[in-house]
C-alpha cells in the first residue's frame, strides 16, 4: 500500500495531463473551455461565538470559526477530472478539530464508457443500500468516507453491472491505515430474460462482498496482560439483495453478513454481524403506504478497528425513523445504534379528494408515520476475547425510540395553505450514551404558508412540546422541559427573505434561543446571515449523528456555483 | 467483455474465500509474551541515544552475506551504540537448507509481513524503524555502509534514555528495564524485550565470482530467537512527563537449544502508534 498512493499520484497527473493535452487539441475547433467544461461550486460558512453560561456556550479564542471548500470539475466527453480545496481555520464548533489546516483533500480523475468506467484517485460509491459498503460524504455532519484507490465498474451486458474497488479511507487530512477491497453484482432480470422484458413483475438481483485488511496489533487480554488478542487481520462481509416490483406494489430485501471483526466497537468481541432490511411498499394515485423493517446485530464494520465515533464506517446502516424537519420534531433525533438494534416503521400518504367533506375545494393531505426501534435481546457470555453474547433473534430489548406523528395539510384559499402536526416520542437517553428515564414528548406544530403576491410569501410556525423530562444539571441534558417556540419568515422581491424564531423553555427546562436570519439569492448565489444562540445537541442525517455545541453569535454562509 | 465478466467473477470468488479470516474459539486469546507491572525507578539511567538495526535475511539469500560484513565493520565502528538484530524472513530466502535448524520465528515473521511486500529484496534493513514519510518506512539495503544515518540518530537528542540487566534464577531469567523520559512525550510508548543468539553456524547461500554457492558452517550473529515480550511491545506505563522514571521486571525462558552465553538480550521503547524506535538498549543474558 505504500506504493499504492503514489501510483495513483502518478495516474492522477498522468492522467490530467492527458487531458489537458487533449483539451487544448481539441481547443482547436474551440468547443467549451478547451474542449471541455468547468463547472464548480463554493462554500463558505462562517461562525463568531461567545460565551452564554446559561446555554453553555465556550468562548471561541479564534473569534472567527470557518469551515470553506470549492470543488471543481473538468469535463471532457467521457473523462472528468476533479478536486476539492477545503479550508477549516479553524473548524466551526462542533466539528472535529482535526479537520484544522487547509489544503486539496480530494482528487481523481475518471473515465465513464458504455460498457466501462475507472475512478482513480478519490471516489464515493455504494453497495445496494450500504449495509457492506457506502463511502460517502456529508459537509454537515463533517463525515468525508471517500476512498483513495481505484474504482472500476463493468457492464458487460445491458441489466448487468459488476463494480469492483480498492482503497483506503479519508481521515481528516490523511488516509487510515485499513485497506478496503470489495467487488458486487447486480443483474436485472427484465433486461436479460427475453421473456420478462415486458413482464409488469420487475426484479433485480445484487450480491457484494467487502473484505478489509489491517495490520495487526496488540490488544491486551483484560484478565490477563500475558495474553493478547488474536486478532483477525481480513474481515470480510457480504450481502445479497433484491428489488421486486409488481404493478403497484414494491418490495426490497437485502441482508448482510459480517465475519469475526473485534474493535473498539464492540468490545473487541468475536461475534459475526448480522442485518437484514426489508421494505415494502404500495402506492397509487393519492395513497402511498411503506412499512419497514430491520435486525441489526453487531454490525459496525470499520476499517480501524480502534475508531470510535462517526469516521471510518465501511458501511452504513440506514435508518427507518422519519427525519422531521420541524425543530422539536426533531429535537430528539435518532442515532443509528449500528452493534444492535431491531426496528419497525410504517408509513402512509393519503390525499383526501377536492369538493368532498373533507377535502374542500383543493383537498387535504394526511400524512401518518410510527416507528419504533428496540435494543436486541442479549445474554452476556464474556466480555473481550469471547463471542460476546447469544441473541434471540425474534426477541427485543430494551426500547430505544419510538415516534408516531399525524399531519395534516390543507390549502385553505389560493394563497394560504395550513399544515398541523401532533407528534409522540419516546426517547431512551442511552442511545447516546446517558442513563435515565424515557423521555416522552408530545409535540404540536402549526405552520402556515400566505402567499402574498406572486413574489412575496410570508410564513408563520408555532410549535409546542411537553415532556415528562425535566432539566438535571448533573445529567445538563438541556433539551428537557416544557418548550414553545415561533417563527416568523418572509421571502420577498423573491431575492430576499428575513426570518425570527424563539425556541423558550417555559417550564422544567432550561434556555431561551433566539435566533434572526437575513438572506439573499441571486442565480446560483446565496448568501446568509444568522444572529442568535443554537442548543447544544446532536444533529442526524440518515442516522448518523454529529454532536453539536452550544453557541451564541453570528453565522453566514455563502453558497454559489459556476 | 465476456472475458473481464468471467474474469471479474472469478477474482470475486477468489476474493470472497480469502479475504476473511476466520478465528478458531479457542484461538481468540493466545499468549502474547512476558509481561510485567510498572514501577518507579530510582536508578542512575544513562541519556545516552543508540541506534537499532534490524536485518532482515535468510540462509538462502545470497546477498545477505554481503550485508554480514558492513554491518560487522559499522558495528566494529560504533561498538554499544549500535545494536543489531538479524531477522530470518517466513518466505523461501528464510527456508533452512539441508534440514538445519529453522532461525524464523514467529514473531519475526509479524515484524516482516507488516513492514514489507512479500517480495521485498533481500538483504533489506530498518534503522530504528523511521520513517520516510508518513506512510513509507525508510529500507535501507544493508550491502552499502549507511553510517550518515546512524550519525543523524546518535547525534540527536535522546527522548529516552534506557537501561537494563538481566539476572538468572534457575531456570528462569529476569530482566530489569529502566527507562527515564529526557523529555516530555505524550504519545503512547511500548516497550519490548528480545533475545539475540551470536555464533549459531548453517548452511548459507552466497552470491560468489563462481556464481551461487553453499557456504558450510557459516556464521550466523545477531539472529533473532524470540520476542520475549509481545511482537509489538508492551505499554509503558507513565505520565510521560520530563524527569519521569520507571521500571519493569520481566521473567522469561529461553530454549534449550539456545547457548545462552552467545545470547543478548535487547529492549527498545518505540512510539505505540508510528512505531517508530526512541532508544534501545542491550545486555548479555
Amino acid at each position: 500500500m505504500k506504493t499504492l498512493s503514489k501510483y495513483l499520484r502518478t495516474i492522477v497527473c498522468v492522467g490530467l495531463i492527458l487531458i489537458f493535452q487533449f483539451s487544448v487539441l481539441n481547443s482547436v475547433s474551440a468547443q467549451g473551455i478547451m474542449g471541455g467544461h468547468v463547472t464548480g461550486n463554493i462554500q463558505l460558512d462562517g461562525q463568531i461565538s461567545s460565551a452564554d453560561s446559561i446555554i453553555g456556550a465556550q468562548d471561541v479564542p479564534e473569534w472567527l470559526l470557518m469551515n470553506a471548500r470549492a470543488d471543481i470539475l473538468y469535463t471532457n466527453g467521457g473523462f472528468s477530472a476533479g478536486l476539492r480545496f477545503e479550508a477549516y481555520q479553524n473548524p466551526m464548533l462542533g466539528f472535529d478539530n482535526r479537520y484544522k489546516g487547509e489544503g486539496i483533500a480530494n482528487y481523481f480523475v475518471s473515465y465513464q464508457g458504455e460498457k466501462l468506467s475507472v475512478t482513480a484517485g478519490n471516489f464515493y460509491e455504494q453497495f445496494g443500500s450500504g449495509m457492506i459498503l457506502r463511502a460517502y460524504e456529508d459537509r454537515y455532519l463533517g463525515i468525508d468516507n471517500s476512498l483513495r484507490g481505484l474504482n472500476v465498474t463493468l457492464r458487460p451486458f445491458n441489466g448487468v453491472t459488476i463494480k469492483a474497488l480498492a482503497g483506503k479511507q479519508r481521515y481528516f487530512w490523511n488516509y487510515a491505515d485499513g485497506m478496503v477491497r470489495g467487488i458486487d453484482g447486480e443483474v436485472n432480470l427484465n433486461s436479460i430474460i427475453r421473456c420478462m422484458a415486458e413482464s409488469r413483475f420487475r426484479a433485480t438481483l445484487g450480491a457484494g462482498f467487502v473484505s478489509k485488511y489491517e495490520d495487526d496489533q496488540t490488544i491486551a487480554f483484560p484478565d490477563n496482560p500475558s495474553y493478547r488478542l488474536n486478532l483477525p487481520l481480513n474481515v470480510g462481509a457480504g450481502a445479497v439483495r433484491m428489488d421486486l416490483a409488481y404493478g403497484n406494489w414494491g418490495l426490497q430485501a437485502e441482508y448482510a453478513h459480517k465475519g469475526q471483526d473485534p474493535s473498539i466497537m464492540n468490545n473487541f468481541i468475536y461475534r459475526e454481524g448480522e442485518a437484514l432490511m426489508l421494505n415494502a411498499t404500495y402506492s397509487q394515485k393519492g395513497f402511498s403506504a411503506n412499512v419497514q423493517a430491520k435486525r441489526v446485530d453487531n454490525m459496525s464494520f470499520k476499517s480501524v478497528r480502534s475508531e470510535s465515533g462517526e469516521m471510518l464506517y465501511i458501511n452504513y446502516i440506514p435508518a427507518i425513523t422519519k427525519q422531521h424537519t420541524y425543530a422539536f420534531l426533531s429535537m430528539y433525533p435518532y442515532a443509528t445504534q449500528t452493534t444492535g438494534e431491531m426496528g419497525l416503521q410504517g408509513d402512509v400518504m393519503y390525499k383526501i379528494k377536492k369538493e368532498t367533506l373533507l377535502g374542500g375545494k383543493y383537498g387535504t393531505d394526511i400524512h401518518i408515520n410510527g416507528s419504533i426501534i428496540t435494543g436486541i435481546d442479549t445474554n452476556n457470555i464474556g466480555g473481550a476475547g469471547t463471542r460476546g453474547y447469544e441473541s434471540d433473534w425474534f426477541k427485543t430489548g430494551d426500547l430505544y425510540y419510538a415516534d408516531a406523528s399525524l399531519e395534516v395539510a390543507k390549502k385553505l384559499s389560493k394563497a394560504v395553505k395550513l399544515t398541523c402536526t401532533y407528534g409522540y416520542q419516546v426517547f431512551n437517553p442511552v442511545v447516546e450514551g446517558h442513563n435515565g428515564p424515557l423521555h416522552h414528548n408530545h409535540i404540536v406544530v402549526g405552520d402556515l404558508t400566505w402567499k402574498v403576491n406572486k413574489k412575496n410569501v410570508l410564513r408563520f410556525e408555532a410549535e409546542w412540546m411537553g415532556s415528562d423530562s425535566k432539566y438535571d444539571p448533573n445529567v445538563d441534558d438541556k433539551r428537557c422541559g416544557d418548550w414553545i417556540m415561533g417563527l416568523v419568515e418572509y421571502n420577498f422581491t423573491s431575492a430576499w427573505f428575513v426570518s425570527v424564531s424563539d425556541q423558550y423553555a417555559y417550564q422544567d427546562g432550561i434556555g431561551n434561543y433566539y435566533n434572526v436570519s437575513v438572506g439573499y439569492n441571486h442565480g446560483a448565489t446565496r448568501l446568509q446571515l444568522g444572529y442568535g444562540k443554537q442548543r447544544e445537541g446532536l444533529l442526524c442525517i440518515g442516522g448518523v449523528c454529529r454532536q453539536v455545541p452550544a453557541s451564541n453569535g453570528l453565522t453566514f454562509s455563502l453558497t454559489t456555483s459556476f | 467483455m465476456k472475458r473481464f465478466s468471467i474474469l471479474s467473477l472469478l477474482a470475486a470468488a477468489l476474493l470472497c474465500f480469502s479475504a476473511c479470516d476466520k478465528i478458531a474459539e479457542d484461538e481468540f486469546v493466545v499468549f502474547a509474551g512476558a509481561s510485567g507491572t510498572w514501577y518507579d525507578s530510582q536508578a542512575n539511567i544513562p541519556t545516552e541515544q543508540r541506534a537499532f538495526v534490524e536485518k532482515y535475511t535468510g540462509v538462502r539469500c545470497v546477498n545477505c552475506p554481503n550485508a554480514d560484513v558492513v554491518l560487522h565493520d559499522l558495528s566494529e565502528k560504533y561498538g554499544d551504540q549500535l545494536v543489531l538484530a538479524a531477522v530470518h524472513v517466513p518466505n523461501n530466502f528464510g527456508k533452512p537448507i539441508h534440514g538445519e535448524q529453522d532461525l524464523r520465528t514467529e514473531k519475526g515473521s509479524t515484524w516482516f509481513n507488516t513492514f514489507f511486500s512479500p517480495s521485498q529484496n533481500l538483504p533489506s534493513a530498518l534503522l530504528n524503524r523511521t520513517k520516510v514519510d508518513e506512510n513509507s518506512l525508510d529500507i535501507i539495503d544493508p550491502q552499502a555502509r549507511f553510517d550518515d544515518k546512524i550519525d543523524a540518530i546518535l547525534a540527536s537528542v535522546s527522548q529516552v534514555g534506557m537501561t537494563m540487566s538481566c539476572t538468572k534464577d534457575g531456570n528462569l531469567y529476569n530482566a530489569e528495564v529502566h527507562i527515564q523520559f529526557n523529555q516530555t512525550i505524550s504519545d503512547p510508548l511500548t516497550m519490548t524485550l528480545l533475545v539475540v543468539e551470536d555464533k549459531i553456524y548453517t548452511t548459507q547461500q552466497s552470491r560468489t565470482a563462481d556464481g551461487i554457492v553453499e557456504i558450510e558452517n557459516y556464521e550466523q550473529n545477531h539472529v533473532l530467537r524470540d520476542v520475549v515480550t509481545d511482537a509489538w511491545g508492551i505499554d509503558v506505563v507513565a505520565d510521560g512527563q520530563q524527569g519521569t522514571k520507571r521500571m519493569i521486571l520481566l521473567p522469561f525462558e529461553i530454549n534449550e537449544a539456545w547457548n545462552p552465553t552467545n545470547c543478548h538480550l535487547i529492549a527498545f521503547v518505540s512510539n505505540k502508534t508510528t512505531r517508530q524506535i526512541i532508544n534501545v538498549a542491550q545486555c548479555d543474558l
